[in-house]
């Protein structure tokens, strides 16, 4: 549950009682075998193993959203790869895990890029596909595999002469699982985590602060095959037996389960998940109709609990109690920390410059010969009628869209045909005309989120939450706190986003644009929807941004706002400029009010 | 040369027949972006009901099969009121890929209950019979699926291009809130595409292996009819031509294999175009 706050908030609430009750279940959990029988016992092994893999798979599925229905086969890679090597060659079983963790990480790393690529619907058919070829590579390569008998044999993990019994693997699996959720919750709460789920909730979003989604699925999906490896290990020298049909689809069926069940993107979620998929069938003694049940069980979840249990039980919880916002964290930043040095030579000059731009979307012919400078430090605004080609401009400079011909330069360099990634690291940042916040992560987080680029994590020390690593996310709050109070934010800040009015998304998503330190800021419509109050704010809030050297586009309907910040207009009209000018050289322009009243001499203008 | 010539021949049987399958996964995606994950148990359900229809009920074989057909359609309605239509508003969700999963499995583990694990065979009307073309050898059972799933396939197309019902797919296909406001109600038009879904499942039911329908529609990219139908063609010949001069053993791992790597080449499948997505 604690996997939806952020870092600083987590470390303020850590009141003793928690670990209490942490503690506490941990010593039920490890004094078990004293009270409970060995059947038992084997059930809770079998928990710890489906917990090992659900909370690795948590990370695709949560954070990523990305639906595996082939990790029974990475699994069964794990269990295969040690069990050869042990029956083979006798290799220990802490040799053969690791070997089984490399080859999973190998195939699974594998497997990653076309699923990645793929995306949606095939997504999941290509890991069912290929949950369906390791099935059947387990079934015919018998040298390796025993075939359908499966292998049987393999030595118990064993410390010196001592060779470990139920009890021991038991334990064995409960740290392992412990530990693997303690790196998830660290990993929740880096840059990797919130680039991840910034990735799942709004693609688009996140590409515009330079995220590349590939990479964090691409290391989401290594890190679940290391889970998978592992547990496979484990189970394959703590069962002594593995056969095909342990890690058939059903499985991958039932681990989709456990995660969706306990709650995708929770710390807890598949922990739950594990318990109850694994104990239900044997509570209740089913022999027949297992999967149906397991199928039915899926679908009322989806529907009634479409967040999980953890996930439901920790919304009820922030709705009842609302996180406390305390000042004590916010330090004052000055103002050149945290925007881009700027240049006094530059900024007397053009900043940015259009030269015949041309966009076609097949045979529309939206922007044409578009031609126009920017000059730096100052706020241009682009005006025209809708449908104008208005957004299709910002989305060219911040490398959405190619420009079909012609080009931009920034700074004399040209740039156009950049990817958004390649425009953020050139210094231009943008909002969208609908707000694209991450909903599912905090005001303060999302602010962060902008800070992926700049401040970058190595997965290791993202995992294991080193010193060095926990000094930057603290840093990283803290300039996310003050771009907050930069744009003047005075909402709360540990809330979703996605539960913010709408006036406090916009203001909330400039912040996470200046986050990525542009010297170009991009504002798509930034004052619709506000009200008369928020403009006046959002009017002083870019004098501000101005004063300290930031050059701004900006798209805007609100005439009067327009007039009163603008250093400069640009009007275009289907796709070509019209008129360019101060404010009020260009309301005067007879083309301009042309194109916004239409012809003033219509013959039959009094019948309208 | 004749064996060839036989391979040929009766994977071009089969393959009209994936096609034809196929086809009802396509039709589906194209109406509302939703695959049925289920389709594969309800090609076993026809199959199962033909059989249970001929066998116990001593139906002729065209009767069971059409009531197949329409049994399984009728389940189609189900399916989109209950595991497509919550789901399939989110465009990014992939939940419906799950609800259409478990409702696989349900059918699936239920249908096992109810007729347990043999493996049954309909005989075919035109009985066992070879005939010769060529030297070649091929069964009149697999030739006659050619000519039958022709006759499917054209009265498809004449449903899909000349009815006004195919009219609303196709409008339904291209825009849902367009549709609604032309005072079409949408969901009862993804329902259509999901009967006729679930009739083709259930008429081509039976002959095929449950998930291998699956890879023909991902290979030929989802929003891509023709390339259902080829591929599905292609498929099944290559099918054959794998288990003949290869090892029947490995047709599925390398039918499989070949749908990753396609994918991998060519994210979007082989005759699919990316749809450019608005910012």
């Amino acid at each position: 549950m604690e996997a939806n706050l952020p870092v600083e908030l987590q470390n303020r609430r850590t009141f003793p009682g928690k670990y209490v009750m942490i503690g506490f279940i941990c010593l039920l959990l490890a004094a078990g075998p004293l009270f409970i029988s060995t059947y038992y016992v084997n059930l809770l092994f079998m928990v710890g193993i489906y917990a090992i893999i659900s909370v690795g798979m948590n990370i695709i599925i949560g954070y990523s959203g990305i639906v595996s229905i082939g990790h029974a086969g990475l699994m069964a890679v794990g269990a295969y790869t040690a069990a050869f090597f042990n029956t083979h060659f006798g290799t220990p079983f802490w040799i053969t895990a690791l070997i089984g963790i490399a080859v999973s990480l190998v195939i699974g790393s594998i497997l990653a890029i076309p699923t990645i690529r793929a995306g949606g619907v095939y997504l999941s058919m290509i890991t069912i596909a290929f949950g369906v070829i390791i099935d059947e590579i387990l079934i015919r390569w018998t040298a390796f595999s025993g075939g359908p008998l499966g292998i049987s044999g393999i030595e118990k993990p064993a410390v010196g002469s001592y060779q470990f019994g139920l009890t021991q693997v038991y334990y064995l699996v409960l740290i392992v699982a412990a530990a693997a959720m303690a790196l998830v919750c660290n990993l929740r709460n880096s840059v990797w985590g919130r680039s991840m789920l910034a990735v799942k909730q709004n693609v688009i979003a996140a590409e515009s602060l330079g995220v590349k989604p590939f990479n964090y699925q691409y290391a989401g999906f290594a890190i679940s095959a290391v889970f998978a490896g592992l547990a496979g290990a484990i189970y394959a020298h703590a069962n002594s037996f593995i056969s095909p049909d342990i890690f058939g689809f059903q499985t991958s069926i039932q681990l989709v389960l456990i995660v969706i069940l306990g709650g995708a993107g929770t710390v807890w979620g598949p922990v739950l998940g594990s318990f109850i998929v694994v104990i239900l069938p044997e509570v209740l003694q089913f022999d027949h109709l297992r999967l149906a049940v397991y199928g039915l069980l899926m679908f009322l979840v989806l529907y009634f609990l479409p967040k999980g249990i953890a996930g439901t039980l920790a919304d009820y919880m922030e709705k009842k109690k609302a996180p406390a916002e305390s000042p004590a964290d916010r330090h004052s930043i000055p103002l050149e920390q945290l925007l881009r040095a700027h240049d006094a030579a530059a900024s007397s000059g053009t900043l940015l410059s259009l030269r015949n731009v041309n966009k076609q979307f097949g045979g529309l012919h939206v922007i044409k010969d578009l031609s126009f400078d920017v000059p730096a430090s100052k706020v241009l605004s682009l005006i025209g009628p809708n449908g104008a080609g208005k957004s299709t401009v910002i989305n060219m400079i911040s490398g959405f869209y190619t420009p079909t011909s012609g080009e931009i330069f920034l700074n004399g360099q040209k740039i156009d045909g950049g990817s958004p990634q390649d425009m953020l690291q050139k210094g231009i940042a943008r909002t969208f005309q609908h707000t694209r916040l991450f909903s599912d992560l905090t005001v303060l987080e999302n602010v962060m989120a902008g800070m992926s680029r700049s401040h970058k994590q190595n997965l290791f020390s993202a995992l294991f939450r080193t010193a060095g690593m926990r000094k930057q996310e603290k840093q990283i709050a803290a300039m996310a706190h003050a771009y907050l109070d930069l744009v003047g934010y005075k909402g709360p800040r540990h809330v979703k986003a996605g539960n913010l009015p709408y006036g406090h998304q916009r203001i909330v998503e400039i912040a996470r644009a200046l986050a990525t330190k542009p010297s170009l800021l991009l504002l798509d419509e930034p004052a619709a929807g506000l009200t008369a109050g928020e403009i006046v704010e959002l009017e002083l809030v870019i004098r501000r941004l101005k004063e300290a050297g930031l050059t701004i586009i900006l798209i805007e309907h609100h005439m009067d706002f327009v007039s009163r910040i603008s250093d400069k207009v640009t009007v275009i009209d289907y796709g070509r400029k019209i008129a360019e000018g101060t404010a009020d050289e260009v309301k005067d322009d007879p083309n301009v009010i042309k194109a916004y009243l239409g012809e003033e001499e219509m013959p039959n203008a009094e019948n309208f | 040369m004749a064996t060839l010539l036989q391979v040929l021949l009766s994977g071009l049987a089969v393959g009209s027949l994936y096609a034809l399958i196929a086809l009802g996964y396509s039709l589906t995606f194209v109406v509302n972006g939703t695959v049925n994950m289920s389709q594969g148990q309800l090609v076993m359900l026809g199959g199962m009901i033909t059989f249970t229809l001929v066998q116990y009920v001593h139906l002729p074989f065209a009767v069971s099969f059409l009531a197949a057909g329409i049994a399984v359609g009728i389940l189609g309605i189900l399916i989109e009121k209950l595991a497509i239509r919550k789901f399939a508003k989110d465009p990014t969700s992939v939940n419906w890929v799950l609800s259409t999963l478990a409702v696989g499995i349900i059918i699936q583990d239920v249908s096992l209950t109810l007729w347990g694990p043999n493996e049954n065979v309909v005989a075919s009307p035109v009985g066992d019979g070879i005939v010769r073309i060529l030297g070649a050898g091929v069964y009149w059972k697999e030739l006659i699926l050619i000519p039958v799933a022709c006759a499917f396939l054209l009265f498809l197309i004449f449903f899909y291009f000349k009815s006004h019902w195919g009219l609303w797919l196709r409008a339904t296909a291209d825009n849902q809130i367009a549709i609604n406001l032309m005072g079409v109600n949408s969901n009862t038009i993804v329902a259509i595409a999901y009967i006729l879904s679930g009739i083709l499942a259930g008429i081509g039911g039976g002959m095929m292996s449950t998930i291998y329908a699956v890879s023909v529609a991902m290979v030929a990219g989802l929003n891509s009819a023709k390339g259902i139908v080829i591929s599905g063609l292609g498929l099944g010949i290559g099918e054959l031509l794998v288990a003949t001069y290869v090892s029947p053993n490995f047709r599925e791992m390398i039918i499989y294999f070949l749908v990753i790597v396609i994918l991998f080449v060519k994210p979007t499948g082989l005759f699919g175009t990316k749809t450019v997505v608005k910012v």
